[in-house]
């Protein structure tokens, strides 16, 4: 009996520990700007005015009786970017956040509702949930409105940033565990990467010369199938983050020059998430500064 | 060895000064929030429920076989020929023409019919009428780096008087 309690006090004590409040303003910043950008990119008119004998409507987008309007999609886009920009700021988080997430369900879920679920948002969309959850603390540093002296510490800042850590690594989890469920060792052993690849409507020189050289595809595929089997493990040995953000990154980068589905949402998210920027930024300072500073002093150099 | 978080998983350095009760504690609904939502991230692909943005992540977990299946729709004029009609890549929501083509069968009469009409309003001027074909193809027959030609079967046939399907 002690020792499943001894797991869920370690686990809970790892989610609730304490971490800076810059910490989770950067998350704050970097994933409602993720968000302002994709809402103010995306063309939602392409399924806007649907006839409704066409629509779709994943679960909540029963609540329309068909796909909103181009008009209201329009509106819709403003107002997220807007509402996403003050967010980002630390600018009437209460409101600005909450109405941003809106805004993107609603527009998500138009582009969800016309026959494909887009995957690619959803972790950007998860992690904002979670910074939403945070209330006021999300802006308690690096925002527009208020100004502490100094940075706070404290479990306040901590458990959204771990648990927001926790949706990413099951996200890439569950990817790879389905593909095991559903497929098993087949989804590597097979040609099922190379089918995926030759079975597009055009598929371009990249995919090609993935596709035609069956070793490259079984490669590849196995490198996947590892990446988000094993990805929970960057939760707890931080080290491995310099191996599995990169490679995730380059994968997901690889999805889009291949079969053209774009998770830039999903791994901008994984990055934002998983670098300690307060961190990275005074490590910067650090390495910038003296250098700025021993330029200015070299004569060799004011002299020119 | 007593156990510190910070020490076993994170690269943060806080002091045990900091988890003194003078620093900002998580709020009461911290806690009730991420069992749910790690709950229901959990659930969904378990059941192999997808409840965007909790998704069940099965996006490409299924094995694709070397027979690739299709649909197209072509336009045909009142002489009859067939013209291109490209629908998928319309704007106003017909991408999704594959998915409504394979869930044709199982909608109601005045389903379909609503669905063949929006079709037919997409078409180009003078379409008579729709088309609808199955489309059939091996991956693996690739002539010169291209892919083999595609068998075609007719499978719908869109009017204004409605949608049948294809003898």
């Amino acid at each position: 009996m002690r020792q499943p309690e001894g797991l869920l006090r370690r686990a809970d004590g790892w989610l609730f520990a304490a971490e800076d409040a810059a910490r989770l303003a950067a998350m704050r910043i970097g994933l409602c700007g993720v968000l302002a950008l994709h809402l103010a990119v995306t063309d939602y008119r392409v399924v806007a005015s649907q006839p409704a004998a066409l629509f779709q409507p994943v679960f909540y987008m029963k609540l329309f009786a068909r796909m909103p309007s181009a008009g209201t999609a329009t509106t819709l886009q403003i107002v997220g970017v807007v509402a996403a920009v003050a967010a980002a700021a630390g600018l009437a988080l209460r409101l600005s956040l909450p109405a941003a997430l809106v805004c993107s369900l609603i527009l998500d879920g138009m582009l969800n509702s016309a026959g494909r679920v887009i995957v690619g948002d959803a972790v950007l969309i998860l992690c904002l949930l979670v910074v939403a959850a945070s209330g006021p603390a999300a802006g308690e540093a690096w925002s527009l409105r208020r100004r502490r002296p100094g940075s706070a510490v404290g479990p306040r800042y901590g458990w959204p940033v771990r648990t927001a850590m926790i949706a990413i690594a099951l996200a890439y989890f569950f990817a790879g565990l389905q593909k095991w469920r559903h497929s098993g060792l087949a989804w590597l052993t097979s040609d099922n990467l190379r089918w995926i690849l030759y079975g597009q409507a055009h598929p371009g020189a990249l995919a090609l010369f993935v596709a035609d050289r069956p070793w490259l595809a079984h490669l590849l595929a196995g490198g996947a199938l590892l990446l988000e089997t094993t990805f929970p493990l960057v939760l707890f040995l931080p080290r491995l983050r310099w191996l599995f953000l990169p490679a995730a990154v380059a994968m997901q980068v690889g999805i889009r020059l291949t079969l053209g589905l774009d998770y830039s949402a999903q791994w901008l998210a994984l990055v934002i998430v998983f670098v300690d920027w307060p961190r990275a930024a005074t490590w910067a300072r650090g390495a910038i500064v003296p250098g700025l500073a021993s330029l200015r002093r070299d004569p060799t150099l004011r002299s020119r | 060895m007593a156990y510190r978080p910070e020490a076993c998983c994170e690269t943060r350095n806080t002091s045990p000064a900091i988890a003194s009760a003078s620093a900002p504690a998580a709020p009461r609904h911290a806690g009730p929030f991420v069992a749910v939502f790690l709950a229901v991230l959990v659930a969904c692909p378990l059941m192999a429920v997808n409840l965007w943005p909790f998704s069940s992540w099965e996006l490409f977990s299924r094995l694709r076989a070397d027979q690739q299946t299709a649909w197209a729709a072509v336009a045909v004029d009142p002489a009859g020929r067939e013209h291109r009609y490209p629908i998928s890549s319309l704007g106003h929501g017909y991408r999704g023409f594959g998915s409504i083509v394979a869930a044709l069968p199982r909608r109601s009469p005045l389903d379909r019919a609503a669905v063949c009409a929006a079709w037919l309003r997409a078409a180009p001027p003078d379409s008579k009428l729709v088309r609808v074909y199955r489309l059939r193809w091996l991956l693996s027959d690739r002539r010169h780096g291209r892919p083999a030609p595609v068998h075609r079967t007719l499978a719908w046939i869109c009017s204004p008087g409605g949608i049948r399907a294809a003898a």
